[in-house]
């Protein structure tokens, strides 16, 4: 089916009335390591004098919102836990270990300790599995979690007190057309929506991703001088201010529409799925976005955005 | 930094190699046992060469402010690979040449391009290059210098890189072995298969066997790398060859083939490459 009809379909199937479990906020949580790094949480091997603090207090406001939801679990997409054979779900009761960058290694190196809802990720695997796609949990207690999937967790609740669901970013946006890799993700979404509503616990989802993703190549030294920091390119602050703004106002055609090329002038990160799959399980939803900061990290544009579902519609 | 004793010893050793968790799982395929004694083969003849230091260049060690090498001086851990953790833990424990890896990131900056050196407790090690050490050196003996895959590096910047490595090897009378771990074709099957099934796509397999054609008669002149490398979703647009390629500039070299075949259907083979004049 072409991605478009893909498209439209989710809209429409997704306003199903929710059993017991639902989804009550989802947030674009990007995960520069750089933003842990200027934190200084203790987790974290090495110091810094802070940095990035526009982003990092938009991160504020998106925890004050974490701890008001309250939810019984976090749902994290990465697209540094990349898979080739289909969509993985972490099912392992607790993981914990020391994750460090392999791109920023100088800058994150960090103590992980993490609750998984392995009850979800079975569902989520059963009803990925009801949607045609490859799902398979993921059950090594020796793995070593991402850093995306770690600085977002983070940056959303420090306090590692809420269970939390890992997700891994199958590569078919990279392998395939278009259509079909995030035709796959519309798909995982609405998976995601039926195994959380059969759970019957309330969610937040969490697309861990950068906007647009051209960057510097050069680090200053120390790598928080912000005198140094800012957008790689206009063009591309230009095009991640229309894509927020299709965001804020929940026009989700227009942003169908625009997607494919704004990945591929600004390289987004959004390619990887995590934007398609969250969106995809909300149904599309006609609340408007929040956006709680943008930033750059080495050039990259950073939004912190969040949809909080309980509190209806715009 | 390797001890030197073969300074001056024209003789050379460079192979090229996968690195995917299958390769430890022989019994569950024809085809991956068939790789793995292929890399066996390499690993045998490689400890014939006795090097100082064994360069392997990993596809999978990706990075991205330049290239990137290890200087860790004994990496040790376990590894779960992210896409086929069920199969286990790779564990490692080797020795790095550290001071090597310094030399070669100071002679990239030289040269105008960017580098970093890696020394952090519980760096990822990538899955090729565990793999790949499993075969080459099996008992651990042998320093090993890693080599990043710069994202940003084309195919003439992962020559100058290959060619850089080679030159400063040599100034310092360094006996070095070249290895790359990298697939051929990159074209996975994305869903689950039986691994007795496995198998290249037609097309893929035509392109590599010719390019394999190639590699065996030594001459290179008539064949696009590059129209390769796009028809078949080459791993990382065959970077790894062109860094070897580097490596090997101005010798006439043929390759001896030791194994090709599928790995969740993408191609995979193990090479090795012999100067003229040097025997077996
Ligand atoms: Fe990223």
């Amino acid at each position: 089916m072409p991605y478009r009809e893909q498209f439209y379909l989710h809209l429409t199937e997704q306003g199903r009335i929710m059993q017991s479990g639902k989804i009550v906020g989802a947030f674009i949580a990007p995960h520069p390591p750089h933003l842990v790094y200027g934190e200084n949480p203790p987790q974290n091997r090495v110091r810094s004098q802070g940095g990035w603090e526009t982003l990092r207090w938009a991160y504020e406001r998106a925890r004050a919102t974490i701890k008001r939801l309250k939810p019984d679990v976090i749902l994290v997409h990465s697209p540094h836990w990349m898979t080739i054979v289909g969509h993985h779900f972490t099912c392992v009761p607790r993981l914990a270990g020391r994750s460090v960058d392999p791109i920023f290694p100088h800058l994150f190196q960090y103590d992980f300790d993490m609750q998984v809802d392995t009850k979800l990720a079975e569902l989520c695997v059963e009803e990925a599995q009801r949607e045609g796609l490859t799902a398979k949990r993921m059950t090594n207690p020796k793995f070593r979690v991402d850093y995306g999937t770690i600085v977002s967790l983070h940056l959303l609740n420090p306090d590692w007190d809420i269970p939390v669901l890992p997700v891994s970013a199958n590569n078919s946006p990279y392998a395939f057309a278009d259509s079909i890799g995030q035709g796959e993700m519309l798909k995982l979404g609405a998976a995601t929506r039926r195994a959380i509503e059969r759970r019957g616990v309330r969610a937040v989802l969490a697309a861990s991703n950068t906007l647009s993703h051209l960057h510097f190549s050069v680090e200053p030294d120390p790598p928080e001088d912000m005198s140094q920091e800012h957008i790689q390119s206009d063009a591309q602050y230009k095009w991640d201010m229309r894509i927020i703004k299709m965001l804020q106002e929940a026009d989700w055609e227009a942003l169908q529409e625009v997607l494919p090329r704004y990945m591929e002038e600004t390289f987004a990160e959004v390619k990887s799925g995590g934007l398609m799959w969250m969106l995809s399980a909300m149904g599309f939803p006609k609340v408007r976005g929040e956006v709680h900061g943008y930033g750059t990290v080495i050039g990259t544009g950073n939004v912190v955005m969040e949809w909080d579902l309980e509190r209806g519609q715009a | 930094m390797g001890s030197g004793k073969g300074a001056g010893v024209s003789e050379f050793f460079a192979g090229w190699l996968p690195g995917l968790p299958q390769l430890l799982q022989g019994d569950k395929s024809e085809a991956w046992k068939r790789i793995a004694g292929g890399m066996e083969t390499l690993g045998t003849h490689l400890k014939e060469f006795r090097p100082d230091v064994l360069v392997l260049y990993s596809s999978q060690w990706l990075s991205v402010l330049g290239t990137s090498f290890q200087v860790q001086q004994r990496p040790k851990g376990v590894h779960v690979d992210e896409n086929w953790h069920e199969w286990g833990d790779l564990e490692f424990d080797f020795p790095v040449d550290a001071e090597l890896g310094k030399f070669f990131a100071s002679a990239l900056k030289v040269n105008g391009l960017p580098s970093k050196t890696v020394d952090f407790e519980g760096f990822p090690i990538d899955t090729g290059t565990i793999v790949a050490n499993r075969f080459l050196n099996p008992e651990g003996k042998i320093p090993l210098s890693i080599v990043s895959s710069w994202v940003y590096a084309d195919a003439e910047k992962s020559r100058q890189i290959g060619r850089l490595v080679r030159e400063e090897c040599s100034r310092r009378g360094v006996r070095a072995a070249y290895v790359a771990c990298s697939l051929l074709s990159a074209h996975y099957t994305p869903k689950e298969i039986k691994p007795a099934e496995d198998c290249v796509s037609a097309s893929d397999d035509e392109w590599n066997q010719k390019f394999l054609n190639t590699l065996e008669s030594g001459d290179l002149s008539s064949f696009n790398v590059g129209e390769y490398a796009k028809a078949v979703g080459a791993d990382m647009q065959l970077n790894a060859f062109h860094w070897l390629s580097g490596v090997l500039e101005e010798r006439e070299t043929r390759a001896q083939i030791h194994a090709y075949g599928p790995i969740w259907g993408a191609g995979a083979a193990v090479l090795e490459f012999r100067g003229e004049g040097v025997g077996c």
